[in-house]
């Protein structure tokens, strides 16, 4: 039994409740969105609602990925109170090896025009040798931290052909998990980042500086 | 500039006019497909483009028509002749002879100057000229040379150049906003652009104090162009999506700063994101599987090299195994949880055979000298009949030492 | 707007740093699964009615991915001889054993190149060290059982107790402990 979960699914008779519990699992431990089709407790509006529930007693919320498929992640405010604790936060090789992986798969493939997708996953895989070559990382750094990036599905690595070298690294699943501003916020600090004299940036920072005002 | 509108007024006028027009003429030749009209077809650009390169490595002798057609010999012939025909009819290509009946061919200076800034202005719609035009004002400004006159005129013409400007950003901003989100980045100042202007404009001020009126125009068009920027800028950071602006910084700027960046710049962009810790499932049932399966089919493999240094942590050092005092704290922390003392009888209410496993851990616990645990035991006795234990002793299981702390 | 409430963060928080473990002392978040030892303590979810993540199997649905599952689990597999010796209890705590048996077990259960298998193994021990399903001190060369071993439901437990049982035991094993 479960001391957290008991009084949301106390309500419910056995099947609902086998419903509630596997919907949950599954949005919180599937590395892809999951098809509400598969889900009762995803389709049905109330089920839904509960499932919600349960993952705000933990901090988590559902995400819409796309039609009828859903996923899990940080709830926003969450997402922000942890941020200030050090202990939550990624390594500094760790973080800067992600960012050159988000600007290479997805940044410049977005910026020639070759992604269509309103997504922080993309089929442009980063090679190994390009992330040395045009960075200030070392390839010690850079291998260290992408296997830890990809033991946590931050990275995944595709293969272009039957050489491992020939492929490269992508965005991985749990990206799917970042809420709608969250990802918003990713866009944001990657334009602050390499442009931050576009007019773009000083409108990010515009805005940033009037929601702040506005929450003191 | 002057502009092409105004009725000219007297014969200098006409006379300047005239030489205005040969220079604009020259200037747009690779973009004519007649001597009047405008090409239609990128193709024909490239030919003037292959044609003026071809003169460049010619140096001064220039080159013979049959020259020509060779360095163009991936074109019809007929493309050819047409663009030769213009080019030379708006002065982009000059018939000379050098000696009496050697024609030769030599091209204008001002039609390659002319190709590039078109080139640039295709490619950027304009802002790196506008930045090259601020910087070279700015030496004019402060050229002794300069007159009243002249920076009026500079300062006018920036003004009316960054009022058009706003006009433009401000139609887009109030169109769709993929139109917007493709264009903007062609026509929006950045705050380099704007700041230049800026200081032009304080530097014609301080010299030439009496041209405040035409100072009150161009600061006030630098502001209108600022604004328009900002509120286009604006319209974009609140638009739907969550990558599409990424678009909005051309592909060299993201090249750029992923080769330049420090780590801590780069580290930086993730600042406020937390990510799920790595956490993957090992089920029973999988470890059984992986063990089972493995390696009755496995294919023999080649044997790889060797490696020359022994992994670290296993330096020849006799691995010691540390005793059952380990598993005997394990046990007295699982029972703690955390406190520092705890009742048996919480502890003890479970099936038999556990409880007695635990009550004799919790025992070999309380003798051992070097752990930190005791039993005490008190005179209560609880009988429960049909539970187990079916009788409980009243006392605690405590850490000693650190109670206080 | 309702202020956030300050278990769920934690319980967040708990996701975020994963296997890490905290002082003892420290309490764990109601609502998780405390795990323990004498100096450390671990904060793991605690799922409703008994369900583990492997009821994604169930729906066909990928789990996160995982690099070289078949090894981790064989290295596990061999730690698991070693560090649960009585059988009839839970895997977690287990014992203290060393990192040459089960280097040694792990040999006994693959096959190919002893030194290569050795250094993949090590590298899988690792892994399986970072993620909490064991403890690895590698310069005093001891392993033992992770806390995230404590998540196995008790009636999931018969094969893997069955496979141990079949498996070769580490070479120091007196045959009294075997459970």
């Amino acid at each position: 039994m479960n001391e957290l979960l008991e009084p949301l699914l106390r309500p419910y008779d056995d099947k609902r409740r086998a419903e509630l519990v596997a919907a949950y699992m599954a949005v919180e431990h599937a590395a892809e969105p999951v098809p509400e089709v598969r889900f009762p407790a995803l389709r049905e509006p109330a089920l839904r609602r509960t499932v919600e529930r349960m993952l705000g007693l933990s901090g988590r919320t559902l995400i819409k990925t796309s039609p009828a498929h859903w996923t899990s992640g940080y709830s926003d405010r969450v997402r922000e109170a942890l941020a200030a604790d050090p202990a939550c936060a990624l390594p500094v090789s760790d973080r800067a090896v992600l960012t050159l992986v988000l600007i290479h798969s997805v940044a410049i493939p977005r910026a020639e025009g070759l992604l269509t997708d309103d997504s922080w996953l993309s089929p442009y895989p980063a090679p190994l040798e390009e992330l040395r070559r045009r960075s200030q990382l070392t390839i010690s750094e850079l291998e260290g931290a992408l296997r830890r990036l990809r033991a946590a599905g931050l990275v995944a690595h595709v293969k272009a052909g039957p050489d491992e070298a020939s492929g490269g690294y992508v965005p991985g699943p749990q990206f799917h998990r970042l809420t709608e501003a969250a990802r918003r916020r990713l866009q944001e600090q990657l334009i602050l980042a390499a442009g931050p004299d576009s007019p773009l940036a000083a409108a990010i920072r515009a805005r940033r500086r009037g929601t702040g005002r506005g929450r003191a | 500039m002057p502009s092409l509108s105004q009725t000219p007024q007297s014969l200098d006028d006409v006379l300047v006019g005239e030489a205005v027009l040969g220079v604009y003429r020259q200037m747009f030749a690779a973009l004519a497909r007649d001597s009047g009209a405008v090409v239609d077809d990128p193709e024909l650009v490239d030919i003037a483009e292959t044609l003026l390169s071809a003169f460049a490595e010619a140096g001064e002798d220039g080159l013979s028509r049959e020259q020509m057609r060779h360095v163009c010999r991936r074109y019809p012939a007929e493309a050819f002749e047409n663009r030769l025909r213009v080019l030379k009819g708006l002065g982009a290509i000059r018939e000379v002879f050098p000696k009496p009946n050697q024609l030769r061919y030599r091209a204008s200076f001002t039609s390659v100057v002319g190709l590039m800034f078109v080139r640039r202005m295709m490619r950027d719609g304009g802002q790196s000229e506008m930045h090259r035009l601020l910087a070279l004002e700015q030496l004019n400004v402060a050229d002794p040379r300069m007159t009243a006159d002249q920076a009026r005129e500079c300062a006018e013409g920036l003004a009316r150049a960054f009022r058009l400007w706003s006009v433009e950003l401000l139609t887009l901003a109030n169109g769709t906003i993929e139109e917007l989100r493709e264009q903007a980045p062609k026509l929006w100042g950045t705050a380099e652009t704007i700041e230049r202007a800026e200081r032009l404009h304080g530097a014609i001020l301080r010299r030439w104090p009496e041209l405040d009126r035409a100072c009150t125009e161009l600061r006030a068009a630098i502001h209108a162009y600022g604004d328009a920027s900002r509120r286009a800028a604006a319209r974009l950071t609140d638009s739907a999506g969550t990558t599409r602006n990424l678009t909005l910084l051309p592909p060299e700027t993201w090249r750029t700063f992923a080769r330049t960046a420090s780590r801590e710049e780069l580290a930086a962009v993730l600042e406020g994101f937390v990510f799920d810790a790595p956490a993957p499932w090992h089920d029973p049932a999988a470890i059984v599987t992986a063990v089972e399966e493995w390696p009755r089919d496995a294919p023999p493999r080649p044997a790889p090299p060797r490696p020359s240094i022994p992994d670290p942590g296993l330096v020849d050092r006799p691995p010691a195994v540390r005793g059952d005092g380990d598993r005997l704290v394990t046990v007295a922390e699982q029972v703690l949880r955390g406190r520092n003392r705890v009742e048996l009888r919480e502890v003890l209410d479970r099936d038999w055979p556990a409880a007695r496993r635990l009550l004799a851990d919790l025992t070999a616990a309380d003798l051992r000298p070097d752990l930190p645990y005791r039993l005490v035991w008190s005179d209560g006795l609880a009988v429960r009949p049909g539970r187990s234990p079916s009788w409980l002793s009243d006392g605690v299981f405590e850490r000693v030492g650190e109670a206080g702390r | 707007m309702t202020d956030l409430d300050p278990q769920a963060l934690a319980r967040a928080r708990a996701r975020v740093v994963g296997a890490a473990a905290m002082p003892a002392e420290e309490p764990v978040p109601a609502g998780l699964l405390r795990v323990a030892d004498r100096e450390r303590a671990w904060a793991l979810p605690a799922w409703p009615d008994g369900a583990t993540p492997a009821v994604l199997e169930e729906y066909q649905i990928a789990p996160m991915p995982l690099d070289r599952p078949g090894p981790a689990r064989r290295a596990l597999a061999a730690a698991l001889r070693c560090c649960w010796r009585r059988l009839d209890d839970s895997p977690w705590p287990g014992e203290a054993a060393s990192l040459a048996d089960v280097l040694e077990v792990h040999a006994a259960i693959t096959r190919g190149d002893e030194e290569l298998k050795r250094r993949w193994a090590i590298g899988d021990l690792r892994r399986l060290a970072d993620t909490g399903w064991l403890l690895l001190d590698e310069k005093a060369g001891v392993v033992r059982s992770g806390p995230r071993t404590a998540l196995w439901s008790e009636e999931s437990l018969a094969p893997l107790r069955a496979l141990l049982r079949r498996m070769p035991p580490p070479p120091a094993a007196s045959p009294g402990e075997e459970g």
